[in-house]
Order: structure tokens, then C-alpha cells, then sequence
């Protein structure tokens, strides 16, 4: 099993499909990163004109109130934040539907079984996906770090996050720990929307309909939770798509954001597990 | 082999697939939002009150001091992307299927990619006539009146912008114009260029590309931006500073002429036999 898992992970840490994810994660990080580049230069001769000398963040000046996740206006963090399921799904999502398309998969499944082989695909699929989403959003972290001032983030700055948020306090104490932390919770979130292309088998002819599964998937509960949320008023944010962002739309808390993981893992191991192991015989 | 066999077989089974009965339900969410929107405000409004909030989009984002707030339309990525979507795989499922037998018995690539071209502009056609319809449907089961005038009130209540204009009774041409004809021309565009963009890079990126274009409609309010003409709160018809209609259905035409011609230049010079599914 550990050697099968080995395997699958060797695939899909070598396949173009892969580097080409991370390749674009990067590229719309860096879009964040030149827009906040023009910010910093900006407030920093208004500083100097001002001569602050305050050990907290005037304004928007700081890494944590300008890194991608937190960010709240930037069109690289808008559209990070809408393609990411994609980003995750790119890297090795496809990879059962062409190796069951190609003849390979019945191979591994004649030496270790079916149930085996999905749980090692599903592993591989999941942290390459994770990585897939998790990668570029610690880039834009580190290169956002060689211009952006460490400045501990205040409540009055125009930051959205506060009581409620996921683990607001840490956030106004840690920002590095937080900063961290939050990448890692994208890994497991672009891990559990990559395991969502396992919902679908073999069903769909082309492997672009297969990688585009989580991100519609997604879209579509997006804007169920739009509609219920426009009747209920919750200020809660219950849509995967959004959670994504330590600054969604309204609050996140750990147990919304981890709900949210569970959700999708399930989902996507579970139906994945009943599609490929007891459904598509081989 | 002439050229509108090509084009029958296209129509026949590009616009007959199950996934277009997806696009009520896709429909059914905005109608529901604004139907609650209708209700809070005690008013019932009219099919084109939904047709606007549909295709509302977003107001632009303004850089300054006080204004940084930014909602993205979620709701209108929802209905935008998913007709890109519908229409992101026919023409490479056809290329990698019988297409390949009908190029050479039809011996025009271009003849066949123009006939898929003709195709695109007809299933967005009839995405938006299935929207259409769908709406309607919302709309009688929620007593609205099925008229192509919109209510004022509504209007104002549901875009709450500051910037619209004091009239904003519009007549059943300009409702039409900028709630319908627009939309479907600025898909149509998206469309064409994203399947040109197939020919030229994997499908899963030129989807990439068209999401990109799309977030960009909600960041710039110019026309030269395709998404743009797709927002109904962007048109100069409802607010000062807004998209004109015509100059937005000008460089829409323009991105389909040249995505078409780009399309038949690219197809004769690829090894359509190298192509993945």
C-alpha cells in the first residue's frame, strides 16, 4: 500500500499538468504582489511625508494586511479565489479517468485491488491538489514579505477580520503563526476540492469536464448559499468556494472552515469510493 | 460536402445535449434572490426586473479613501460561466471524434470550424432563450407580471447604486437592449475567443483565460473588457459614467470576426491528429 501510494505521488509530482498549476497559482499571486507593490510605495511617501513613527500599521501598511488571503480588494486575490478549485484539480484530478481510459489502471488493480489502488489515487489527489493551492498562497506570502514592513495588524485598519473570524485572536498577536497556519489550511481545502473529480468516475469523455468538476461543484453551492443567504441573513460563511479566503464575505469560524473540510473530504472520498471501487467494475 | 450539411449536423447534435436542461436551475437562483428582494420592498415587478437582476453584475470598484468595499457577483459568474462552460468541450469532442472523417470528405478546415463557429453563436442563443424561459416560469409562479417593463422602484432597490440615473424607466427596446441583446452579444464573444483559445492551448486554460476575463469586467468599466457588456448596471442607459451598449456590442462583433478568422487560421496549421481528448 505504501509503495502504491509512493507511486501515485511520484505521477503527480511529474506531470506538466502539475507544474502548469502551480506555474498559474504563481502567476495570479504575483498579480497580487505588483498591485501591492504600487500600495507600498504609495503609503510610504505618505508616511515619510507624515514622519509616523507608531510601532503599529497605519492604514494598510503591513504584510498581513496586504498578503493575498487577507487582502480585499486585489484582482489577483478575487480571481485566486475564484479559479483555486481548478488550480487544485489541475495538478492530478484526471489521472483515474485517463489511466482506467489507457488500460493502466486495470493493471495496478489486478496486483493490489481496487480498493487499495483508489485510497493511494485518492492520497496522490489530494496533496497534489493541496499543494497545488497551498504553494502559491505561501509565495505571495514570502515575496510579499521583501517589501511589505512586519507591522502587527490593528483593529482599526481597514481589515475585515474580528471577533469571529477564524482564529482572530492569533491573527492580532501571531500574524506569522496565523500566516502559516492559514496555508495550511488551504492545502487541506484545495486537497479535499481536488478529491471532488473522484465523484465523477469515468463519466465524462474529456479530461477538462473532469477538472472542472470541484470548481462547478462549488460555483453551484456558491450561489445556493448567495440565495439562502439572502433570505436567512446569516452572518456566517457557509460556501467552500469563499472559505478559501481568510477574508470571505462574512465570518469563518475554525468550526465553519473545518466543517467545510470534513464536507468536501467525505464527499469527495466517499461518493468517489462507491463510483470507482463498487461501481465502475473493472 | 456543402457547407450547411455541415452546419445541420453541428445544430443537430451541438444543441440537443441534457446539459442544457441545467441552465433553469442555474436561472432559479438569481430569481430566487430576487425574488426576496421584490418581496422586502412589497412590490411584484415583472419578467424584466428579473432579467435585469439576473445580469446585474456588479458596480465598479472605486479606488479611494472611503470606498474600498467589493462584492463580486456571484450569482452572475454563476450564469456567465456556466453557459462558457456548456460550450467549452463540442468542438474538441468533435474534433477528436468524427470531425476528423468530415474534414476530409468536407476538405475545408475551415468550412468545419466555421460551421462550429455558427454553432457556438447559436447554443448561446439558446442559453439565453432557455434563461429566458426559465425566468418567465419564475416569475409566473411568484406573481410577477410577464411584461418587458421594468418598475423603477425595483430597479433603484435592487442595484442600490448611488450613480443611477433619476429615470430609470426604461422602455421595452432598451430593457431588452441592455438585459438581453447585450449580455447574449458579450457571450457570444467570450465564447468564440475561448474556443478559439482551444485550438491554441488546453481547454482547461482557455476556461482559465475567459475567468480571468470575466474578473476583469468586475475591476475595469470599459467596453474594450468583453465581460462588461454583460452587467446590466454597468450600460449608460441606467447610470452616468456607464458602458455604451453599442460601443460594447461594437468590440464584441470585433472579438467574434477576429476570433473566428484567428480560429480557421490556427485550425489549418495544427496536427489535428496529435490532439488529446
Amino acid at each position: 500500500m505504501r509503495n502504491m501510494v509512493k507511486v501515485e505521488l511520484w505521477k503527480a509530482f511529474h506531470n506538466p499538468m502539475f507544474y502548469s498549476a502551480l506555474i498559474i497559482g504563481c502567476l495570479i499571486a504575483a498579480i497580487n504582489i505588483m498591485e501591492n507593490y504600487v500600495t507600498v510605495e504609495t503609503l510610504s511617501e505618505i508616511i515619510l511625508a507624515e514622519n509616523y513613527t507608531g510601532y503599529r500599521s497605519p492604514w494598510g501598511f503591513s504584510l498581513f494586511l496586504l498578503w493575498m488571503p487577507v487582502n480585499e480588494i486585489s484582482y489577483g486575490k478575487s480571481l485566486f479565489y475564484l479559479v483555486w478549485p481548478i488550480l487544485a484539480a489541475m495538478p492530478f484530478g484526471w489521472s483515474y479517468r485517463q489511466e482506467r481510459k489507457s488500460g493502466l489502471y486495470i493493471q495496478t488493480v489486478s496486483q493490489i485491488g481496487r480498493r487499495r489502488c483508489f485510497v493511494a489515487k485518492y492520497a496522490a489527489i489530494f496533496v497534489s491538489g493541496g499543494l497545488a493551492v497551498s504553494i502559491p498562497v505561501l509565495f505571495n506570502l514570502l515575496a510579499n514579505a521583501m517589501f511589505c514592513p512586519y507591522v502587527v495588524p490593528d483593529i482599526l485598519n481597514l481589515v475585515q477580520i474580528s471577533d469571529g473570524y477564524f482564529l482572530s485572536e492569533l491573527y492580532f498577536t501571531v500574524p506569522w503563526a496565523y500566516a502559516l497556519i492559514w496555508c495550511g489550511v488551504e492545502f487541506l481545502l484545495g486537497g479535499a476540492a481536488a478529491g471532488l473529480c473522484c465523484i465523477v468516475g469515468t463519466k465524462l469523455r474529456f479530461q477538462v469536464m473532469t477538472i472542472l468538476t470541484p470548481f462547478s461543484i462549488l460555483m453551484v453551492l456558491d450561489g445556493i448559499y448567495t440565495a439562502i443567504r439572502n433570505q436567512t441573513y446569516w452572518n456566517l460563511e457557509l460556501s467552500p468556494l469563499q472559505l478559501a479566503a481568510a477574508v470571505p464575505r462574512y465570518a469563518n469560524p475554525e468550526w465553519v472552515v473545518l466543517s467545510a473540510f470534513v464536507i468536501l473530504s467525505i464527499a469527495g472520498f466517499g461518493i468517489g469510493y462507491w463510483q470507482v471501487v463498487k461501481h465502475e467494475l473493472v | 460536402m456543402s457547407w450547411f450539411k455541415l452546419l445541420r449536423y453541428d445544430l443537430r447534435y451541438g444543441l440537443l445535449r441534457w446539459r442544457y436542461l441545467l441552465t433553469p436551475l442555474l436561472f432559479l437562483l438569481p430569481c430566487t434572490v430576487c425574488h426576496g428582494v421584490l418581496e422586502s420592498i412589497g412590490f411584484c415587478g415583472t419578467w424584466m426586473d428579473y432579467m435585469m437582476y439576473c445580469f446585474m453584475g456588479v458596480k465598479p470598484v472605486i479606488y479611494d479613501a472611503n470606498g474600498l468595499e467589493l462584492t463580486l457577483p456571484s450569482l452572475w459568474f454563476l450564469i456567465v460561466g456556466g453557459c462558457l462552460l456548456f460550450n467549452l468541450d463540442y468542438m474538441l469532442h468533435d474534433l477528436t471524434q468524427a470531425g476528423q472523417q468530415i474534414i476530409i470528405r468536407s476538405k475545408s478546415r475551415c468550412g468545419w470550424y466555421l460551421a462550429k463557429c455558427f454553432w457556438n453563436l447559436c447554443s448561446c442563443i439558446q442559453y439565453i432563450l432557455l434563461a429566458g424561459v426559465s425566468v418567465m416560469f419564475s416569475c409566473l409562479a411568484s406573481g410577477a407580471q410577464p411584461s418587458l417593463l421594468n418598475t423603477p422602484e425595483i430597479t433603484q432597490a435592487s442595484f442600490s447604486y448611488e450613480k443611477l440615473m433619476d429615470t430609470i424607466k426604461l422602455t421595452a427596446g432598451q430593457g431588452l437592449l441592455i438585459a438581453v441583446v447585450v449580455p447574449l452579444i458579450s457571450l457570444m464573444a467570450i465564447s468564440m475567443l475561448q474556443m478559439m483559445l482551444c485550438l491554441l492551448i488546453k481547454p482547461v486554460l482557455s476556461f482559465l483565460v475567459s475567468m480571468a476575463l470575466l474578473m476583469s469586467a468586475v475591476y475595469c468599466n470599459s467596453p474594450l473588457v468583453l465581460g462588461t457588456g454583460a452587467m446590466v448596471i454597468r450600460s449608460n442607459i441606467l447610470v452616468a459614467d456607464g458602458v455604451s451598449p453599442v460601443l460594447a456590442t461594437l468590440v464584441a462583433v470585433s472579438v467574434i470576426l477576429i476570433s473566428a478568422g484567428a480560429g480557421c487560421l490556427f485550425l489549418n496549421n495544427i496536427d489535428i491528429l496529435g490532439l488529446e481528448e
